[in-house]
C-alpha cells in the first residue's frame, strides 16, 4: 500500500501518481524538490505557485527529518488532478530508531509550520501508525 | 575578497536547484552551487551567498555567519540565492541574535522574489532589516 493510499488522502480525482524513495539524508531532499516542481508544472501552476509548492515539500521533509533524525528513508508520493497536487511524505524507521523529541517546537520549526500555513491549503502530520507521515494538499491559485 | 568557502569541493555545494523544472522555455539543467565568500570593510563585513539554503547547506552557513558575528555590522547579501526554507531562516536569526548580543547589526539584501516571500510569510521581513540593493545596505 503506497503512503498515498494508505493515508487516504488520494482520492479518485487524483489521476497521476509519483512514488519516490530516498535515505533520509538532507543532501537528498532536492530531489522531493524535484518532483515537487514537476508534478505543479504538470497541474499548470504558474511559477510563483510552482515554487511555492517546491518549498512547501521540502519543509515537509525537513519536518520528519527533524523530528527523527536522519535515519531510515523518506518515501513521498505525490498525486495531482486538473487542480490539485497532493504530497504525503512518510518516514519509514528502522528497528530501534530514536523517538520523535518531545516538548516545545524548535525555532525553526515554528518557521516551518509558517511558511507551510501560508503556502498551502491544508497540510498535516500524523505518527499513530509508527510511521510518522506529514502531507499537504495545494490547489491552483485563482487567477486575479 | 578574503576566502571562499562552500566550493567545488564541498559536497554540499554540488547540486541543482531544480529552478529549471519550472521553467518550460529552458529546460536545462543549471545547477547553482552554493558558495560563501566574505570582504570585510571598515566597520562591517559584506557576505556573499550564493546557491541554494537547505537542510543540507544551513550548517555551512550558519558556521561562516557564527565566524563573523563579532563584527559591527554585517551584510549578508542574498541576491545569488535561489532558494531558502526554513533551516536557512533559522540561521539568519540567530546569528542576528549573537550581533545583538553585542550591539551589532545584521542587513540582509534579497531581490529574489522567492527569498524575498519566505521572509515576508514568516513575518522576518519586518524583524530583520531587508535591502532591494547591495548599495542601499552599505550607503544607510
Amino acid at each position: 500500500v503506497s503512503p498515498a493510499e494508505s493515508s487516504g488522502l488520494s482520492g479518485p480525482k487524483l489521476t497521476h501518481t509519483v512514488e519516490l524513495s530516498f535515505a533520509a539524508d538532507s543532501d537528498l531532499v532536492m530531489l522531493a524538490r524535484l518532483v515537487a516542481a514537476a508534478a505543479a508544472s504538470k497541474v499548470g501552476f504558474d511559477i510563483e505557485q510552482v515554487e511555492d509548492v517546491r518549498l512547501a515539500v521540502d519543509e515537509l521533509c525537513l519536518a520528519l527529518i527533524r523530528a527523527h533524525s536522519p535515519e531510515g528513508r523518506l518515501q513521498l508520493a505525490f498525486a495531482w488532478s486538473d487542480d490539485t497536487v497532493e504530497v504525503v511524505a512518510s518516514h519509514v524507521l528502522g528497528p530501534g530508531a530514536p523517538a520523535a523529541a518531545a516538548g516545545r517546537r524548535q525555532p525553526d520549526e515554528e518557521l516551518s509550520s509558517r511558511i507551510l500555513d501560508a503556502l498551502v491549503d491544508e497540510h498535516g502530520v500524523e505518527d499513530s501508525s509508527g510511521t510518522p507521515r506529514a502531507w499537504l494538499r495545494v490547489r491552483r491559485a485563482q487567477e486575479a | 575578497m578574503t576566502e571562499v568557502a562552500g566550493g567545488p569541493g564541498d559536497r554540499r555545494a554540488n547540486y541543482g536547484t531544480g529552478r529549471t523544472l519550472i521553467n518550460r522555455e529552458d529546460a536545462r539543467m543549471a545547477p547553482e552551487e552554493f558558495a560563501i565568500s566574505a570582504q570585510e570593510r571598515e566597520d562591517e563585513v559584506v557576505v556573499d551567498v550564493r546557491g541554494e539554503i537547505d537542510l543540507s547547506t544551513a550548517p555551512v552557513l550558519d558556521q561562516r555567519l557564527s565566524e563573523l558575528a563579532d563584527a559591527q555590522r554585517l551584510v549578508v547579501d542574498l541576491t545569488g540565492v535561489t532558494f531558502l526554507d526554513s533551516s536557512g531562516l533559522g540561521v539568519l536569526v540567530r546569528t542576528s541574535n549573537k550581533l545583538e548580543d553585542h550591539d551589532g547589526s545584521i542587513r540582509l539584501v534579497v531581490n529574489h522574489p522567492q527569498v524575498l516571500k519566505v521572509l515576508e510569510i514568516t513575518g522576518l521581513a519586518s524583524t530583520l532589516p531587508v535591502f532591494r540593493t547591495l548599495e542601499q545596505a552599505l550607503s544607510t
